[in-house]
């Protein structure tokens, strides 16, 4: 539903840029497409693979995501002013967009095996070293939209196997510490943050998509200027089929269809949260409330940013903005928390193959 | 039924919480701005993204009275660079090299000039020819926008520069007919209003509302493209002769009004106008309507077609000059200081006798003589279709500065200041059967669709009545033929006319500095064509009799030729 949302989304918002930059309206959606094909093979794939047979393979999965990331940093091509992409061709991944699934699963079989959770010594520093690990190779990219979803991430799965009170204010206190450098010594990211606060001090430098998107919203109103009738995807709103495409729905749809998105994302995240707390087994649980604080989080990043709520972190919106990699990351996440919640009330064991629960449809 | 459930279970929720309480938060957020703020939103928006084009209507063109083109307008094209795609050196290089010869400019100089911009398109150059912007356009080079604009062509060249004015570069007249009937020349402006994106073109399928423009009427011009320039090169030429510093040349169909030509110099020329420089636009107005002089002797035809008109003299009557006549104590003396004993009133106009004026004058009173002034127009403008134009200074009995030695010298054409034109019409009405007519340059209006609409004469009021105009017509006549040769006489024509000769006026007296000129008319008992020669400070000293009146008498055989105007002087008279 929300895929299918998206798809028509990012047509109608990128039209008007694939036919700037590439002479064809059509040329993001025949991309977004195809990565959306891609998707499903991936997430039906996923859905009829047993999520229990991952556990052994977090190791590897870990390695290979660690070994991705460098390769990032030291061939990766340039976009946007940060080096994300490892690219073959036409053919390009961003092993960040992945990493956020490696993380979920290395996370899980992690703290799955380690019954010591709460202690300091075999709980917080081991979890803050692997964490640190990954978001270092990440923030160097630099991405700190994915960094923060990551840290989201990892932190509520340690929340969830059992970190103590103590703990979680620990690494809340080095988190805003953390953040708060990290905000201030990048200069576009010192520039986010007065684009909150002081939008309108710069309207057409700084504050310009911060103010564009917000007005974009605005002059949608409750009923939308109606599908394909956005004003601001003419390049006013910047990032119009990416980062910004909640606001071209916000405009085109109005509040009805920005409310529904929301909703779409709430259901989503009860789902999620439903599916871990159902599941007898600690790495399905761990994995899916995960995978569930990803998406959800990552979705309210990104219209909390848009709307104005929060300083923008340049996140995708989950399932809708346009960006293959990932959609088809978050396709199979979602193959794999379906998967959990097939398999997770299990009660023959370790890879028992029959059938108890309903077959969930595919979302 | 009791289940065991894992650590965990619970603790899911706590994060769920803390997410759908910052979902709550947006969608406050989502109903503040799509709901309470929408109204305030949508109207910047529609600011921010509302594009505005104006086009302007095809211009008239202003034609002589013979339908030859005196100005109009041509398609021509203004050519710009956005400078966001000259950013990139290399493009800005390539576009400029197949730019800069179509524009014979220099490559470099274009990149610098769009380079150093810091707002929007950058003007590289106005009015660049039809035929050149249609090979700028199909080059397509990058960042390089044609609009269509107009440009206006005199096709006489400067030839009546000073009757038609010009326009500034947003096709709205600055001085002359342009300026005067800019409206109707200018049509209706038609308008594009539009949504746009950040690089100001178009969005497709947005609002666009467009006013399509009303193309100008042309104007048919009284003006005659031939006279104009014979008036023009026969004022050039008088103030080289007699070293003059300006002049004014003008022609009347007296009947009507029409003027067939108006020179004036110093004037605006199109070959030499430069708006920078601050003393050209003392070049702007048309000094036939907007600048005053005394006119001297030649007002001595109004007193007496006044005197005569309210019957307190004729042509005939007789009084005896001493020459010198005393107002309280002042002397009023002739011109030239001689006596003249025993003269006619038509003797006072042929020898200008100022003391003979002041005769008429004072046998009419002040009250009368002004009523007189007011019906030939003096004091107030005469309603001609030029800008700008002044309404003359005369005092008045009522005037608190007002002083009996007034009368006197008005009679004679002093203490009074007209304008070239008012002079004319004056005279117009005391020889063209009595009427006061407005004068005027616009003979008719032709619509876009071929209608034309005829500008009627208009007549003002009757100054005086048909006897007396045909009485100052004789007297006129015996002015020119006073029985020996004068040098206003024309070779085939007969002719009436008066000059007069006066000092520029300056506080508490007279200046050396004088003005000499002739205003006659021909034939002399009908006449086609009144013709002002005026000359401002003549460094020769002559008189308007020896300067002016030879210039009418050979201009009004031109003329009336022209006019083909049957020749009626007396050796072609055939006796009875």
């Amino acid at each position: 539903m929300l895929t299918i949302t998206g798809l028509i989304a990012v047509y109608s918002a990128s039209f008007v840029i694939g036919l700037a930059e590439f002479g064809n309206p059509n040329y993001y959606i025949i991309r977004q497409l195809m990565w959306a094909g891609l998707g499903v093979v991936l997430l039906i794939g996923a859905v009829n693979t047993d999520y229990r047979r991952y556990r052994p393979l977090a190791v590897p999965f870990m390695a290979i995501t660690i070994v991705m990331l460098v390769a990032v940093l030291a061939v990766g091509i340039d976009g946007g002013g940060a080096q994300r992409w490892l690219g073959v061709g036409a053919f390009t991944i961003q092993p960040a967009e992945f990493a956020k699934l490696t993380v979920c699963i290395y996370l899980a079989a992690w703290l799955a095996g380690n019954d010591s959770v709460s202690t300091w010594e075999h709980g917080l520093f081991p979890f803050i070293l692997i964490i640190s690990a990954v978001s270092l190779l990440i923030m160097l990219q630099p991405n700190l939209g994915t960094t923060l979803i990551i840290l989201v991430i990892t932190v509520t799965m340690f929340w969830v196997a059992g970190a103590s009170v103590t703990q979680m204010a620990a690494l809340a206190v080095t988190g805003i510490v953390a953040v708060s450098f990290l905000a201030t010594v990048a200069g576009y990211r010192a520039d986010r943050l007065t684009a909150f606060f002081h939008a309108e001090d710069d309207p057409a430098g700084n504050g310009f998509q911060t103010l564009q998107a917000v007005m974009a919203m605005g002059n949608g109103g409750i009923q939308g200027l109606g599908l394909g009738a956005s004003r601001a995807k003419f390049f006013y709103v910047p990032e119009s089929h990416t980062d910004g495409v909640f606001a071209i729905i916000g405009e085109e749809l109005g509040l009805v269809c920005t409310l529904a998105v929301l909703l779409l994302y709430m259901i989503l995240m009860v789902r999620g949260y439903q599916i871990a707390s159902r599941c007898r087994d600690p790495f399905g649980r761990y994995m899916a409330a995960g995978i569930t604080t990803w998406v959800t989080a990552q979705a309210l990043l990104n219209i909390g940013g848009i709307t104005r709520v929060i300083p923008l972190t340049g996140v995708p919106l989950p399932f809708i903005s346009y960006g293959g990699n990932a959609l088809a990351a978050v396709m199979l996440a979602t193959g794999v928390l379906i998967s959990i919640s097939r398999y997770g009330n299990d009660r023959g064991g370790y890879m028992d193959r029959e059938r108890t629960v309903v077959r969930r449809q595919p979302r | 039924m009791s289940r065991h459930r894992a650590p965990g279970t619970f603790r899911v929720w706590l994060p769920a919480a803390f997410l759908a309480a910052f979902a709550v938060l947006v969608c406050v957020q989502l109903v503040k701005v799509q709901v309470l703020d929408h109204d305030r939103y949508a109207a910047e928006a529609r600011a921010v993204r509302r594009g505005n084009d104006t086009f302007y209507a095809r211009r008239g063109s202003i034609l002589d009275r013979n339908g030859n083109v005196l100005a109009t307008s041509v398609d021509t094209w203004d050519i710009y660079v956005s400078p966001r795609a000259w950013k990139d050196a290399e493009r800005a290089a390539n576009a400029s090299a197949v730019l800069a010869p179509l524009l014979k400019a220099d490559p470099a100089k274009l990149r610098v000039t769009v380079q150093q911009s810091e707002g929007g398109d950058v003007l590289l150059k106005r009015d660049v020819d039809y035929e050149t912007g249609r090979l700028i356009l199909k080059a397509a080079i990058p960042g390089v926008i044609a609009l269509a604009n107009t440009a206006r062509m005199t096709p006489e060249g400067d030839t009546g520069a000073s009757v038609l004015g010009f326009i500034g570069q947003d096709n709205v007249g600055l001085a002359g007919i342009e300026a005067q009937y800019n409206d109707i020349l200018q049509g209706k402006p038609g308008r594009a209003v539009y949504e746009r994106d950040t690089t100001g073109e178009p969005i497709p399928f947005g609002q666009y509302i467009a006013i399509k423009p009303e193309a100008g009427k042309d104007l048919v011009l009284t003006i005659d493209r031939h006279l104009q320039a014979l008036a023009e090169e026969r004022l050039a030429q008088a103030m080289k002769d007699h070293r003059a510093q300006g002049g004014a040349l003008i022609m009347m169909d007296p009947a009507t009004g029409e003027i067939l030509a108006m020179a004036t110099s110093p004037g605006l020329r199109y070959s030499t106008l430069d708006l920078s420089d601050n003393k050209q636009i003392e070049l702007l107005r048309n000094r036939a309507v907007t600048d005053l002089y005394e006119p001297g002797s030649v007002m001595k035809v109004i007193t007496a077609a006044a005197a005569i008109d309210a019957g307190v003299v004729s042509p005939n009557t007789e009084y005896v000059d001493n020459g010198v006549t005393y107002i309280y104590d002042v002397p009023i003396r002739n011109w030239d200081n001689n006596v003249y004993g025993p003269q006619t009133m038509t003797g006072v106009l042929q020898n200008s006798i100022n003391t003979g004026a002041v005769f008429m004058a004072q046998a009419l009173g002040a009250d009368l003589f002004h009523k007189y002034m007011d019906a030939f127009g003096f004091g107030r403008p005469t309603g001609i279709d030029l800008s700008g134009e002044a309404s003359g200074i005369i005092r008045r009995p009522a005037d608190r500065d007002w002083s009996p030695v007034d009368l006197a010298t008005q009679s004679f054409g002093q203490s009074i200041s007209v304008t070239p034109v008012q002079m004319l019409t004056a005279i117009a009405a005391a020889i063209n059967g009595g009427n006061l007519v407005r004068p005027h340059l616009v003979k008719a209006y032709v619509g876009a669709d071929g209608k034309r609409e005829e500008v009627a004469p208009e007549i003002v009021s009757r100054a005086v009545s048909a006897q007396t105009s045909a009485a100052i017509r004789d007297m006129l006549f015996q002015v020119v033929n006073p029985g020996h040769a004068h040098p206003a006489q024309p070779k085939n024509y007969t002719a009436g006319g008066k000059s007069g000769t006066a000092n520029v006026p300056i506080p508490n007296g007279y200046d050396d500095r004088q003005v000499a000129s002739f205003v006659g008319f021909a034939p002399a008992d009908d006449p086609k064509v009144l013709i002002m020669v005026k000359l401002d400070q003549n460094q020769d000293l002559m008189t308007g009799t020896q300067a002016a009146a030879p210039i009418f008498a050979s201009l009004a055989d031109e003329v009336l030729a022209y006019l083909n105007v049957r020749p009626d002087a007396p050796k072609y008279v055939v006796k009875p």
